[in-house]
């Protein structure tokens, strides 16, 4: 690909990007471009959830590989990147629960902060506190942590947090609130 | 819209600022190094990774050319086992031969070779009826 085309197409909207990838020309150029806006968000998004880069990295690979095979049938009825992240939010969620089924415990859900040494130079306590908050987020119901993080972190406005994980705007709004108080909770539980 | 927009930055800070009074500042920076913590070049590389994958896809697998292809060899080994099996015990029992290919001389000994055999079951048939031809033949002479 010449440097003029790549710059050309890295200044076109994501729907210019669909409407020539949906056309059928020059597919892997355009997916690539798509991959290459998005790729941070998504796996940001995904990490914050599994904490692990290697779960990270499959389940990111997984909602690509969905992107390409979807995007001929995408009919921007929404933005990609809201499209993308429901994908992602969806593989996320079916990640989590294959896991659950298979019994298999994340390390931070199965760490004990009685026992911790402080290893950072904040001190023991405030090593215990972000173990805390790592445990609390991993504590959370799965559709809590993903609303806690997209407001939080990504801060989205409560609509596209309601389009992503597909509930209603109050819905998003109690689920973050819930959050923010089962966290509260576990924090204060000692 | 602006309005929206402006109560939902303010509502926003509101509640950053209650998750902050729950976890100070410096957590959630750590946990969010954590979470950036990611292995060298890993997205210069990523969709290069992906297109191959893709790519990798779009070819059958080994497995996939393999069942193929054993298909295909089970169904040749059907075919040429049938025509085997066929030709050796079928065709080969149920030689026949048109009346015509058979030359006259052979027809001709074949009938009188077994031409007693049907005056032996035409006898047979007699004595089991239990007729007596001679006495009916003598009869008829005695009315002359």
């Amino acid at each position: 690909m010449s440097r003029s085309l790549s710059n050309l197409v890295s200044m076109q909207s994501d729907q210019i990007i669909i409407e020539r990838f949906q056309a059928g020309a020059e597919k892997e150029q355009h997916f690539t471009e798509l991959v290459k806006r998005h790729q941070q968000k998504l796996y940001y998004q995904i990490k914050r959830i599994v904490i692990e880069h290697a779960d990270a990295d499959d389940i990111a690979q997984i909602v690509w590989m969905k992107v390409w095979e979807k995007l001929e049938g995408f009919k921007m009825e929404s933005e990609f990147s809201t499209w993308l992240f429901r994908i992602g939010y969806n593989e996320t969620i079916n990640f989590i629960q294959k896991r659950k089924k298979l019994a298999i415990v994340h390390p931070l859900e199965s760490l004990d902060t009685s026992n911790q040494e402080a290893s950072t130079s904040n001190g023991p306590k405030s090593s215990q506190i972000q173990i805390k908050l790592d445990q609390a987020i991993m504590q959370l119901p799965e559709k809590q942590r993903f609303v806690f993080m997209l407001r939080y972190f990504e801060e989205l406005p409560y609509e596209k947090i309601a389009q992503i994980t597909e509930t209603s705007v109050g819905g998003a709004k109690a689920n973050f609130h819930q959050a923010l108080k089962k966290m509260q909770e576990i924090i204060q539980s000692d | 819209m602006n309005m929206s927009k402006h109560n939902n930055i303010s509502s926003l800070d509101q509640e950053k600022r209650e998750v902050q009074a729950l976890f100070n500042e410096q957590i959630i920076a750590q946990f969010e190094k954590q979470v950036n913590s990611i292995p060298e070049n890993y997205f210069e590389q990523f969709s290069e990774n992906i297109l191959t994958t893709i790519q990798e896809k779009k070819k059958p697998s080994l497995l996939i050319r393999l069942s193929k292809l054993s298909v295909a060899a089970a169904i040749l080994f059907l075919v040429v086992g049938s025509y085997f099996i066929v030709t050796t015990y079928y065709i080969s029992d149920a030689t026949t031969i048109a009346i015509h290919e058979i030359p006259t001389v052979e027809i001709d000994s074949y009938v009188s070779n077994n031409e007693w055999m049907d005056d032996a079951e035409m006898q047979m048939e007699i004595n089991h009826i239990g007729l007596n031809l001679d006495v009916d033949n003598s009869s008829k002479d005695s009315i002359d």
